[in-house]
């Protein structure tokens, strides 16, 4: 089995090894409605002091819904989301007011009763992981960073960091496009661009599994980007597992225009893809890690520590593509 | 770690292995069942097209004889009444009544088989004498469709020169004659009385067997027309006609299509005596159809014998100890650990995404029931109805629960209207499919529909596919009898199950899928977009 031996000395994390010497092994069960609920997330984040999104309010229960008035008042942008929900679900970005009216990111407008009824939607668990009871939070909508306008359509990308014992090994950033409708959703068709640990540059990048260095929709160049505010990602993405336990996360991280970098969600079963936004194994440098007692590392020794386990750099120009594959 | 665990999963299955063993060799269970040699499951279906207002069905039941037993009989009448009565050597059902055009009597009946001694025929046998002939007389007389007394009979058996004197030499040579002589055709060519057959020499079983008996009678045998059907592993039966003559104190059976006398070729199931249609009726056209299927089912009822008397702790211990509606329940309940390590293969092995993880089985049992091509069609009937059903509800903005109540009753009510339609197109095996979980439906059509908004069509019908295809091959698990009868003798087998579950948790390599996912790994990149 060729393939087999192929995907292995290049270090890829399959599904299976994932699940049992990592998420079994290093995140212990009762620690997951710590990032499963955002809302308890960003209160922790707030006792740590790791810098989120704003609340506005939280919609409890379907009686809350009468002072929703309440809790729009004065924000002219938000967003409305499920406590619970997975993979961007649920998620109704208002981008604006127009009399009594919101404005959604598309564009069309929803008066106040639709909007309470996609609350409670929310609420009765329409987008909740397990389909119980949810709780819908408000609040700030980020603002795309200047650096990100040329290469997204529609959304806000996103930053995902995979933090293991402390240690961030493997980062990317998500490009929405229009094939993905303006989401940061890989599998609808969003842009994975695999970044440099120690210097922030995304160094390849991947769209649908295919090679791309130009963003589809607005042209601009994909490689060579230097995320703004590295250090400081990696060090709330490290200082994610101090704060939650957990060994092995996926720390989702957006970039304001004005607030810098705060962070999104937490993930306890961080996906695989990332692997092929970076074309590189997670296997090899969580193994580093897991040699080495973190513990007993203060936050900037880990950061360090990050720094020299990253796989030789990539040269900086586009990442080898071979032109044609056979077989 | 995965040592120890190879060890436990190595003694599960030697532990397995040894008992299946013992069990077969010291004991003498068998690990697949046997045919049952003697008993058929038979039905024989009438279809009726109405002539007038009444109608009056009669057909020949087969009856008790010393070749057969008949038991287990069971009549669905069409709601017309029905009735048995003797009519000489024969029973006949009837039915009469208003059936409505295109009804379908259906009889079934199980027969169980006793093999014949064959006996060699007497060397000599005399001449008939008076009182014989008078205790016979009907076995002897002439009639329209079997003339005796004709002169083609006489003038024929003149040319044979075969003599009344020694029966038993003119039983041979009439049988001979029949055989190497008259030509056996399907019987449509052309009348198929007796003398029609002698003169065209050549003729279809129920010609042939009226032609025989026309030259025994003719030399003094008592004989009669006997119909039946060759009994097959499964399938329709088609009638077929034979003779018995009467000598020496018994019948003797001749058939005159093949070579055989005094015994008959293969199993045949004796459905009337005499050469009359085997169905009579006023006021209607009716076919006529036999099918049948061998019983294997024995092999339960064997055991289940052998292990009430017997005393040795692994009978008492085995299943077959239980009542037959548990066995019932177990026979079917015992299949789905396999079913669901075909689900683990497919999930942690091969990579197959599937809506839930053990939807696919339960639809697996829902097909047992169904058939597997009546269960896809009726699964995505139900499925693409009940999903157009959401899509438009989806406008309504229900909240969950409402919304998944409202898609239940949907789907009961489709699956109602399925069956109602089933029923008047006459698909009778669809109409089991009413047991189909009716709530697992509903939960396929919502998770469908969610996953088709978000994650795309495409992703969604990658789940849809992957769920088909598991539940496709845990059909082919569950519903394999030679399997189910091997893990009910042997429950044991279940030590491997559980071995393989062990090991297959264990398991932190690759999915085939991944060999697709990451191919950018295999091939050192990946091709560039465009």
């Amino acid at each position: 089995m060729r393939w087999y031996e192929a995907l292995r000395s290049s270090g890829v994390l399959g599904i299976n090894a994932r699940n049992a010497r990592f998420i079994s092994r290093y995140n212990p069960r009762r620690l997951f409605p710590l990032v499963d609920d955002k809302i308890r997330c960003k209160s922790l984040c707030r006792e740590h002091g790791i810098p989120t999104p704003e609340l506005y309010g939280v919609v409890e229960a379907h009686g809350d819904l009468r002072r929703l008035s309440q809790y729009l008042e004065g924000h002219e942008e938000f967003v409305i989301k499920p406590a619970r929900g997975a993979m961007g679900n649920g998620v109704l970005v208002i981008a604006g007011r127009e009399g009594d009216r919101y404005r959604k990111a598309s564009g069309v407008l929803l008066d106040e009763r639709e909007v309470r009824h996609y609350i409670s939607g929310i609420l009765s668990g329409l987008y909740s992981l397990s389909g119980t009871v949810d709780r819908a939070m408000i609040e700030y909508r980020v603002q795309r960073h200047p650096l990100f306008e040329p290469i997204s359509f529609g959304g806000v990308p996103d930053i995902r960091v995979i933090v293991f014992k402390g240690v961030p090994v493997l980062a990317m950033v998500r490009l929405p496009t229009r094939k993905s409708d303006g989401r940061a959703n890989l599998h609808q068709g969003a842009i994975a661009a695999g970044i440099d640990i120690a210097t922030g540059r995304t160094t390849h990048a991947v769209q649908s599994n295919r090679l791309v260095e130009k963003h589809p929709d607005t042209g601009g160049p994909v490689l060579g980007v230097t995320i703004p505010h590295w250090e400081e990602i990696l060090r709330i993405a490290a200082l994610s597992h101090d704060m939650t336990g957990l060994g092995y996360i996926g720390v989702d991280v957006v970039l304001d225009a004005e607030h810098g970098p705060l962070l999104l969600e937490l993930n306890a079963r961080p996906g695989l893809a990332i692997q092929i936004a970076n074309f590189q194994g997670l296997l090899h440098p969580l193994e580093k890690v897991e040699r080495i007692d973190t513990r007993r590392l203060t936050l900037d020794e880990r950061i360090e520590l990050a720094y020299r386990i990253r796989s030789p750099l990539p040269s900086p120009e586009p990442a080898p593509a071979r032109e044609a594959v056979s077989g | 770690m995965t040592p120890r665990l190879f060890a436990v999963a190595g003694a599960f299955v030697l532990s397995a292995l040894g008992l299946i063993a013992y069990k077969v060799v010291a004991l003498g269970y068998e690990p697949w069942p046997k045919p049952a040699p003697d008993r058929w499951s038979v039905q024989i279906e009438i279809p009726l097209e109405l002539r007038s207002e009444e109608s009056d069905v009669a057909f020949f039941l087969p009856a008790d004889g010393p070749t057969q037993r008949i038991y287990d009989e069971r009549v669905d009448a069409a709601g017309m009444g029905f009735f048995i009565r003797p009519r000489g050597p024969n029973r006949i059902g009837m039915a009469i009544g208003r059936p409505e055009d295109g009804a379908r009597l259906t009889y079934r009946f199980s027969v169980r088989t006793r093999p014949q001694p064959v006996d060699p025929i007497p060397e000599a046998i005399p001449a008939i004498a008076d009182s014989e002939k008078k205790h016979f007389a009907e076995l002897l007389s002439s009639t329209p469709t079997i003339q005796s007394e004709s002169d083609v009979v006489a003038a024929l058996l003149d040319e044979l020169a075969i003599e009344p004197s020694n029966r038993a030499l003119a039983l041979r040579q009439i049988h001979e004659f029949m055989v190497k002589d008259v030509e056996t055709t399907d019987g449509r060519e052309g009348p198929q009385d007796a003398v029609s057959v002698l003169q065209a020499e050549r003729g279809g079983s129920l010609g042939k067997a009226r032609a025989t008996v026309a030259l025994l009678r003719a030399v003094g045998i008592p004989s009669r027309v006997v119909a039946g059907v060759r009994l097959v592993d499964s399938g329709p039966g088609e009638v077929v006609h034979w003779v018995e003559a009467r000598l020496d104190g018994r019948f003797w059976p001749v058939d005159p299509l093949g070579g055989a006398l005094g015994f008959l070729p293969e199993e045949r199931l004796q459905l009337h005596v005499g050469d009359g249609p085997a169905v009579e009726t006023k006021g209607a056209e009716a076919g006529y159809r036999v099918s049948m299927l061998r019983e294997r089912e024995t092999q339960y009822q064997i055991y289940r014998r052998r292990v009430s008397n017997s005393d040795r702790l692994l009978d008492k211990l085995s299943l077959y100890s239980l009542p037959v509606r548990a066995q019932l329940l177990y026979r079917v309940l015992l299949l789905v650990p396999l079913g669901a390590l075909v689900v683990s293969v497919f999930r942690n092995l091969i990579g197959v995404p599937t809506f839930g993880t053990f939807m696919p089985i339960l639809i697996s049992l829902s097909f047992r029931e169904s058939g597997i091509l009546w269960g896809l069609l009726l699964l995505t009937l139900v499925v693409t109805l009940g999903w157009f059903g959401r899509h438009l509800l989806d406008r309504a903005r229900l909240l969950m629960v409402p919304r998944l109540s409202f898609l239940l009753t949907l789907v009961i009510l489709i699956i109602a209207g399925l069956m109602v339609l089933a029923e008047h197109f006459g698909w009778h095996r669809a109409i089991t499919t009413a047991v189909f979980p009716i709530v697992i439906l509903t939960m396929t059509i919502e998770r469908l529909a969610i996953a088709i908004e978000e994650e795309g069509p495409e992703n969604a019908a990658k789940l849809v596919l992957g769920t088909l295809l598991v539940s496709v091959t845990g059909y082919w698990v569950i519903a394999n009898d030679q399997l189910q009868h091997f893990v009910f003798t042997f429950p044991e087998i279940h030590l491997v199950t559980l071995a393989l579950l062990l090991l297959i948790g264990r398991y932190t390599g690759y999915r085939l899928s991944e060999w697709a996912r990451f191919r950018a790994f295999r091939r050192g990149g990946l091709e560039r977009a465009g």
